[in-house]
């Protein structure tokens, strides 16, 4: 050992980081490979066991594809998850904007809310939710899943914007305000444009709640019409059970643009993801 | 008597408040109405409704304190709080370590490194929906891959209906939750270990420390911080868990896989029980509340919190 130059030391440490990581990764693959390998059967394959695919074909996109309406649940899906991201980075930022440079009173105890309700177990307060949607006659309509969506997508995103405006600069702020610019101006046109990396935090990070949340949206949505994708699976989980090429290329059909969306903004993911816990 | 300055001062001072509590109402307004409708009201109402027998149509009935009565006999509450139990420490501990080592062996430039993390966190993007149907069929004990290569390796005695027995159900759906989420893991502790400067290990090189100990002497140890979070944020995790249970076992067999989330379900949507299904609600709430509290208050996010708390 004593022999090896720096060079081939590293040369050896890399060989050894990939004997732990190809063999985890492979295994980690396989869920996903198969969800795409069921998908790619035809008929005849159909069940075969096994992870892999002898002849693959397009069947069985095309024969769901005809079937079933999935661009309606997925149309749904956009209206719901883009307006809440929208609303959430809108409001949310707003108001942090007030907690951080405006002082008023009640602004701490407000914040206190924010941050007890940060983490709330959505469960936990779907029975009562459920109630307030019927008695609002929300129940099968956009605004009954945007409003709680946005509801409870205020406070993580109004705490993180929080943090990032209580950290900016207060001379360019006061700077502003001698030119004679509003609170509206400042918010608008200096804070803002300024805080774009922590506007992208809290879009990310509200995207993916939104967009695989599931209790609330399956006891809001009754109506198949109305169903997000994350429900969409579940309606055919009965349906095709005699058929899973079916069932799976729907899976696929679900994730492949989640899959695509994820990969294209992989580093706004990465750091959505981690700012919330070691920055935030 | 004031005179005509003073009270023209006086004029002008309260128009420029109203003003300021017009432009202060646009700021924080409809953040604050959305809040109070759709959470702070429920938290309201959910808490009322625990004292009230009622079923979500007709009359509520006054009971007292009669649904936490039933809470304390309910034993399927009690293996519910056991299951929260179970699955908090075999997601978060197991999926820690993964994520570590993963985390450790991605830390520095790598072929393919961008590949490997891309990979390894993108079952935490796919739909838990998706991710459970997919898993079902994986389970499969006739057909299944999972019960094809036992039997392949000769393992055979080894396969059962791991989502249909009760002794197994459980611990089924959380290898599928750890699979989920050790890329998540794995991405925390790449951020953590970002943090550790390069000092450190040029300091450890040159006291000749092998790359076992830089491992669990140095990187494990500096990223406590993160360690913490993890532990703080997989328990909120897991009080919030419901999509994955529900599509794999429902809670079954024979609520064996229960966790509170699917409790107050089935007590609120298939039994109609409104009442019961708050009180056990209240109870997760509190729970919540509480973890996000310790959370704020011993990570990094403590950092805004520490003034309010």
């Amino acid at each position: 050992m004593r022999t090896l130059t720096i060079r081939q030391r590293e040369t050896l440490g890399q060989l050894a980081r990939h004997a732990i990581l190809l063999p985890i990764t492979l295994i980690w693959m396989i869920p996903i490979w198969m969800m795409f390998a069921v998908s790619l059967r035809p008929v005849s394959e159909m069940f075969s066991s096994g992870i892999g695919v002898v002849n693959p074909t397009l069947d069985n996109y095309a024969v769901v594809w005809r079937d079933n309406d999935l661009l309606i649940h997925f149309k749904n899906s956009l209206i719901i998850t883009g307006s809440s991201v929208l609303l959430i980075m809108i409001l949310a930022s707003a108001c942090a904007y007030a907690l951080s440079f405006i002082r008023f009173r009640g602004s701490s105890t407000l914040f206190l809310f924010m941050l007890m309700t940060m983490t709330l177990p959505v469960p936990a307060v779907v029975v009562p939710l459920i109630q307030v949607l019927k008695r609002l006659n929300l129940l099968n309509n956009y605004l009954g899943l945007i409003g709680p969506y946005v509801a409870l997508g205020i406070p993580f995103a109004t705490v993180i914007m929080k943090n990032a405006f209580d950290g900016f600069p207060r001379e360019i702020e006061e700077a502003a305000r001698i030119d004679g610019c509003s609170n509206w101006g400042i918010f608008l046109r200096i804070v803002l444009p300024l805080n774009k990396p922590s506007l992208a935090v809290i879009a990310i990070w509200s995207f993916m709640q939104t967009w695989n949340e599931f209790i609330l949206a399956m006891l809001t949505m009754t109506e198949v019409v109305m169903k997000p994708l994350i429900l969409v699976p579940i309606i055919y989980n009965g349906m095709y059970l005699s058929f899973p090429g079916h069932l799976f290329a729907i899976l696929s059909i679900c994730t492949v643009p989640i899959i695509v969306f994820y990969l294209s903004m992989q580093k706004h993911f990465v750091s959505g993801l981690t700012a919330g816990a070691v920055k935030g | 008597m004031k005179n005509h300055g003073e009270a023209r001062g006086d004029a002008i001072r309260k128009i420029a408040g109203w003003k300021r509590r017009v432009e202060l109402g646009g700021f924080i307004g409809p953040a604050v109405f959305l809040f109070a409708l759709f959470v702070v009201y429920p938290i309201i109402y959910l808490v009322y409704g625990s004292f009230f027998s009622w079923s979500g149509v007709g009359t509520m009935e006054w009971i007292g304190w009669a649904n936490y009565a039933r809470l304390a006999g309910d034993w399927i509450f009690r293996l519910a709080l056991r299951n929260e139990v179970l699955w908090a420490l075999f997601t978060i501990f197991p999926q820690m370590f993964l994520g570590f080592i993963l985390a450790v062996c991605l830390n520095r430039p790598l072929f393919g490194r961008n590949i490997y993390r891309a990979i390894l966190y993108m079952p935490a993007v796919i739909s838990p929906v998706v991710i459970g149907i997919i898993w079902q069929s994986i389970y499969d004990p006739y057909m299944g891959p999972l019960a094809d290569f036992l039997r392949s390796v000769g393992l055979g005695s080894w396969v059962r209906a791991w989502l249909a027995e009760p002794q197994t159900a459980l611990f089924a759906i959380i290898a599928v939750n750890v699979w989920k989420w050790t890329g998540w893991s794995m991405i925390m502790y790449l951020a953590g270990l970002q943090g550790i400067p390069e000092e450190v290990y040029e300091a450890a090189t040159i006291d000749g420390v092998n790359v076992f100990q830089r491992v669990t002497k140095i990187m494990w140890p500096m990223c406590r911080g993160t360690t913490l979070t993890l532990i703080l944020l997989g328990v909120i995790g897991t009080l919030q868990e419901f999509a994955l249970v529900y599509v794999l076992t429902k809670g079954g067999p024979n609520h064996a896989s229960e966790l509170l989330t699917t409790h107050i379900f089935n007590e609120a949507f298939t039994l109609r029980n409104m009442g019961y299904a708050s009180a056990i609600s209240v109870v997760l709430l509190i729970i919540g509340v509480v973890m996000s509290m310790l959370q704020l208050r011993y990570t990094g996010s403590g950092k805004t919190a520490r003034g309010v708390l």
